[in-house]
């Protein structure tokens, strides 16, 4: 690991940087007193509130941070089961891919969640991979009957070249879109995961003793507040959004038996030997004729936009709240922050 | 004008019954009230008139919000009693509201599309890829002629080629829609919303819950009407309709995947005959082809995919977000909202 850090040191380091900022504001008070100028201690009285709201916050925070799961040694927890409690459906039993368990933390939750919209958009990917491989094939395809037949084909072929399933090209070609969409969706679901687990990592929690500090001394209490409201809004208001989410934001739902559709034609495409995929190619594709996947496409073409939606579209909505909760937050500690930017991953 | 306006906006609220959704929304707003009440009650525990202040400012607050929650209440009861009779008969169903309205037609749209695009392809897009295939070659002794009498035919292809990206396209936007409305119905209006209600009430959490509330607003009730209209416009301009003027499957005679086990001659069974030697042979057959129904073919299409399918869309996805940047600055935030504008 890059940088281990202990929890227990988070808030020690909080309790020491409320203690070398009290002493530092205590000094200056002393100074203040001792010089008999009014502005220090003024500014010292302000600070020492200061102080006390910053500590407040910071260990409010920490508070929070162990409730969603981050802090191993919390003893109490928010898991999945609360989803159960509150929704009436049983968490458990809505994803296989994998399945989230009734204790698992909000940020081991979160995650099964993205693995399995990302499973989703995968499944969405090989689809429309599936779809250009074998109307790509069917479309190159050529029949040529010798004619007039035996004799004359000894000494070259004679006859009319057809592709008889050129007009699968279109379908090739358009395939292309639903590749670039759903791949898409695919990338933003696996930034998604791993902007969590930067996240779960917790290396910004130990700013948060800093914030006591930097919000204490002259021209760097913005700053300090900003990286309050900044692990607020990304250790907080993020895994709880997702949290929240999982039970909602389901795409198997929504394209209910679409899904086994588009498995089987995946899987049956995938799962044959070469030969046995293109065996017969005048015909089908293995055990797939054109008519049939003629018929497959809206299934596909639903379950990108399923994948789209639930990858692009929930991220950028997290994010805009996020933004929005670490706005306000930032602007009640005096600080400005604006991390609408990080939407740009999308 | 204004009082008329809200009171006509809550006669519906004498017929209220409660919904999960409302209970859920009232009860957040009543605990915000509550919190509020026990810091103005420990204002006078620690002697604070700030806070005191801060706490009867949010009470306001809480007052507003409450009378928000009674407009989104009649709203949604005008929706589901006054209109749901003229709603309902639309698709013969005994109630409907406006959200399952628009889940009707983007569904039955979607449908439509599919169709089309299944008719297109097996009708048109196929026997065309195949005849323009079409060659016919002659070997003799290492020497060998070949000649691509239906290569005309390739030119109308392409354009089918490009049609069919299109109502892909058309149909992924559709679909999108169709997702967008389950979530303002399911996880929107009743879950978003209550949770804004509620953070709406705390001067520190006011962004969040103000742009929660015109999330959930917009896309519960501007999303669905804007569906309606915007459907309800583009039906009142006939191009004909597509299915009845695309060519169906066999109307076109042509080289299948059966070609060549039937064939005894030259001659093959098909509209285009790769042996014509007429320079203007291939363009001719393509006229003769979709000649004569091309034109209305090509309108209809360009009509229900270009408009009814990608424009109408784009212009529903706007207005909603045009909306939620309006309505969240009434609700208390000002948020950028560009990132989902992007996306969409």
């Amino acid at each position: 690991m890059f940088m281990a850090f202990a929890w227990n040191d988070v808030f020690s380091l909080s309790i020491l940087s409320a203690i070398v900022t009290g002493i530092t504001i205590g000094l200056v008070y002393a100074a203040g007193q001792l010089m008999q100028n009014p502005r220090f201690n003024v500014w010292a009285k302000t600070e020492f509130f200061q102080v006390i709201v910053s500590v407040i916050l910071v260990f409010l925070t920490l508070f929070l941070v162990g409730l969603i799961g981050l802090d191993p040694s919390a003893d109490m927890v928010i898991d999945a089961g609360w989803i159960t409690a509150l929704s009436s459906v049983d968490v458990t039993t809505v994803y296989e891919n994998p399945q989230i368990g009734a204790t698992d933390s909000v940020f081991d939750t979160d995650e099964k969640y993205l693995k399995n919209l990302a499973f989703f958009a995968h499944r969405s990917v090989r689809a429309s991979r599936a779809l250009m491989g074998s109307t790509d094939e069917m479309s190159k395809y050529t029949r040529t009957p010798c004619t007039p037949a035996i004799l004359l084909c000894l000494m070259g072929v004679n006859g009319i070249n057809v592709r008889p399933l050129s007009g699968a090209a279109a379908y090739m070609q358009t395939s292309n879109t639903l590749l670039f969409t759903s791949t898409s969706a695919y990338l933003t679901i696996l930034a998604q995961i791993f902007f969590l687990r930067f996240i779960q990592s917790g290396l910004i929690i130990v700013y948060l003793p800093l914030a006591i500090i930097l919000r204490s001394l002259p021209f760097m209490r913005p700053f300090g507040g900003a990286l309050l409201a900044i692990c607020f809004s990304l250790f907080i208001i993020f895994p709880m959004l997702l949290f929240v989410e999982s039970i909602f934001w389901n795409p198997y739902e929504w394209v209910g038996g679409t899904w086994n559709e588009v498995d089987d034609f995946v899987g049956d495409l995938e799962g044959q030997s070469e030969d046995a995929a293109y065996g017969d190619l005048f015909k089908s594709v293995g055990d797939w004729h054109f008519s049939d996947i003629n018929n497959m496409v809206p299934g596909i073409i639903e379950m990108t936009s399923s994948a789209f939606v639930c990858a692009t579209f929930l991220f950028a909505f997290n994010i805009t709240v996020v933004s929005a909760a670490s706005l306000l937050f930032a602007r009640l500690l005096g600080a400005e922050v604006d991390l609408s930017r990080l939407v740009q991953i999308v | 004008m204004k009082k008329l306006m809200l009171a006509l906006a809550f006669i519906s609220l004498c017929f209220a019954g409660a919904a999960d959704w409302q209970i859920l929304a009232f009860i957040a707003i009543f605990t915000a009230f509550m919190v509020l009440l026990i810091l103005y009650i420990l204002s006078y525990l620690v002697n604070s008139p700030e806070m005191r202040m801060m706490a009867k400012g949010e009470m306001y607050q809480v007052f507003i919000t409450l009378m928000f929650l009674m407009v989104f209440v009649s709203f949604q009861l005008y929706s589901t009693s006054v209109f749901s009779s003229a709603l309902s008969s639309a698709f013969e169903e005994t109630t409907m509201d406006h959200i399952s309205y628009a889940q009707e037609l983007a569904a039955q749209m979607a449908t439509y599309q599919g169709d089309i695009l299944k008719r297109l392809t097996l009708g048109l897009t196929l026997p065309l890829g195949s005849m323009a295939s079409a060659s016919a070659s002659c070997n003799i002794l290492g020497t060998s002629f070949s000649y691509p009498g239906c290569i005309g035919i390739q030119v109308p292809f392409s354009s089918l080629m490009f049609a069919t990206n299109i109502i892909v396209s058309a149909m992924l936007a559709n679909n999108s829609q169709i997702v967008l409305l389950n979530l303002a119905k399911t996880f929107f209006f009743p879950i978003l919303l209550p949770l804004g209600l509620f953070l709406r009430c705390f001067q520190f959490t006011r962004g969040a819950g103000g742009l929660l509330i015109a999330i959930a607003f917009s896309f519960y009730f501007v999303f669905p009407i804007a569906i309606m209209i915007t459907a309800g416009m583009a039906a009142e301009v006939d191009f004909g309709d597509p299915m009845s003027l695309i060519p169906g499957e066999g109307d076109i005679e042509y080289p299948s995947e059966l070609f060549g086990e039937e064939m005894t001659s030259w001659e093959i069974n098909s509209e285009c005959n790769p042996l014509d030697m007429d320079p203007n042979a291939g363009n001719k057959q393509a006229q003769r082809l979709v000649g004569s129904s091309a034109a209305p073919m090509i309108k209809s299409i360009t009509y229900v995919f270009f408009v009814q399918g990608l424009f109408t869309t784009g212009l529903n996805i706007l207005m909603t977000l045009a909306a939620v940047r309006g309505l969240s600055k009434v609700f208390g935030a000002e948020v950028d909202i560009s990132a989902i504008a992007r996306i969409s």
